[in-house]
């Protein structure tokens, strides 16, 4: 993965709308736990066999390595010196997401099936 | 801008554009001479447009005085002089008061007492092109520089921690993403699974990373939602922007404290 993606303006705005989509995931998230706390495993996994509860899942779960991707590679840039070890992290961090990325699929698509 | 450079900029104001404000745009048509004050952090350049200049430029520094003197032609199309003296507040009102008396003489000459020493070796006066003079004294950096980075003792202002809050409680949920992958993945695979994300996360361990996740996502939320309204240019007035820097800080604690009065 290119170290260099999304940044600038886009990084802003990627930030910015995923950090929206994010948030109204655990407003809708905290207030279904709040409405009706699942009660065991079989209402816990009926909940996830909702399709729509998994698209949104896997719209959040790219929002949020998109977040996160873009909030600690400032992090990176500001404090991880010299160059060599910055782009190191930022390549270790860029296969850690992806992996992240391909876990949620493995998570959710099965639960689809 | 220094505080330095702005008070150069006022004093150069009244003598180079008199009734006329000095701005980094530059001088307005037909002042004389043009002029401009610039600043590094270990210098503040003064630079004045004037008609003409001979191609012989002298600084030196002698018992604690800078001397740069330049001889100037009239007749000749519009030349530079450039000087560049790293000065205190009263050595540059000073100079810019020997500037007064200077603008339409024919030669340039300045004595400036600095208020510390340059690097003796490094004054140099050039010339380029045999329009620009420019006369440098440097100061070494270390003496004028502020360098005080004590973190303990720098008095920091509420958005300060609201700002050093979100980072490190991005950081945190950051790092709360692949356990909580990780749980999720559990849960739902069987009863047994079920039973044990329920078992960890009313565990001790369990309870207090979860206090600390919500801290993070309360504080990371409330200073997000900040965050977005100053891109939308609401609350940017400085007072606006201290009463929600409280409110994310305080509302981030507040939650954290009933989260963990829950749990406990």
């Amino acid at each position: 993965m290119n170290t260099t993606a999304f940044t600038g303006i886009r990084a802003w705005l990627v930030q910015r709308v995923s950090a929206v989509a994010i948030l109204a995931f655990l407003v809708f998230a905290l207030a279904s736990f709040w409405l009706r706390a699942p009660a065991g495993y079989a209402e816990w996994r009926s909940r996830f066999e909702n399709p729509a509860l998994q698209v949104a899942t896997l719209a959040f779960s790219a929002a949020l390595l998109a977040h996160v991707w873009v909030g600690l590679r400032d992090v990176l840039l500001d404090y991880a010196r010299p160059a060599a070890l910055r782009r190191f992290l930022l390549g270790a961090l860029a296969a850690v997401l992806v992996g992240l990325a391909v876990w949620t699929l493995a998570i959710v698509l099965p639960l689809a099936a | 801008m220094t505080p330095l450079n702005r008070v150069a900029r006022k004093h150069l104001e009244d003598v180079l554009l008199p009734g006329v404000g000095a701005s980094i745009r530059g001088p307005t048509c037909g002042a004389f001479p043009a002029g401009n004050v610039g600043s590094t952090p270990n210098s503040v350049q003064v630079v004045a447009f004037m008609p003409g200049i001979d191609p012989k430029a002298e600084a030196k520094f002698r018992d604690g005085v800078l001397h740069v003197s330049v001889a100037r032609r009239f007749g000749s199309p519009s030349r530079a002089i450039r000087r560049r003296v790293t000065a205190s507040e009263s050595d540059l009102r000073d100079s810019i008061e020997l500037l007064r008396g200077e603008v339409r003489s024919p030669h340039f000459r300045r004595s400036c007492v600095l208020s510390q020493d340059p690097d003796s070796s490094k004054i140099e006066a050039t010339l380029r092109r045999h329009t620009h003079c420019r006369v440098f004294a440097f100061v070494p950096m270390s003496s004028r520089r502020l360098v005080f980075l004590n973190v303990l003792r720098i008095g920091m202002p509420v958005g300060a921690w609201t700002s050093i809050g979100h980072r490190i409680s991005g950081v945190v949920l950051a790092a709360s993403v692949p356990p909580a992958a990780w749980l999720l993945d559990l849960s739902l695979r069987d009863p047994a699974g079920f039973a044990r994300v329920h078992a960890l996360l009313v565990s001790p361990f369990g309870k207090a990373a979860a206090i600390v996740v919500v801290w993070s996502l309360a504080h990371h939320v409330l200073a997000g939602l900040r965050h977005l309204a100053s891109d939308l240019q609401i609350g940017s007035s400085l007072a606006a922007a201290r009463r929600s820097a409280w409110v994310a800080n305080v509302g981030g604690a507040v939650v954290a404290i009933v989260t963990a009065g829950a749990l406990l």
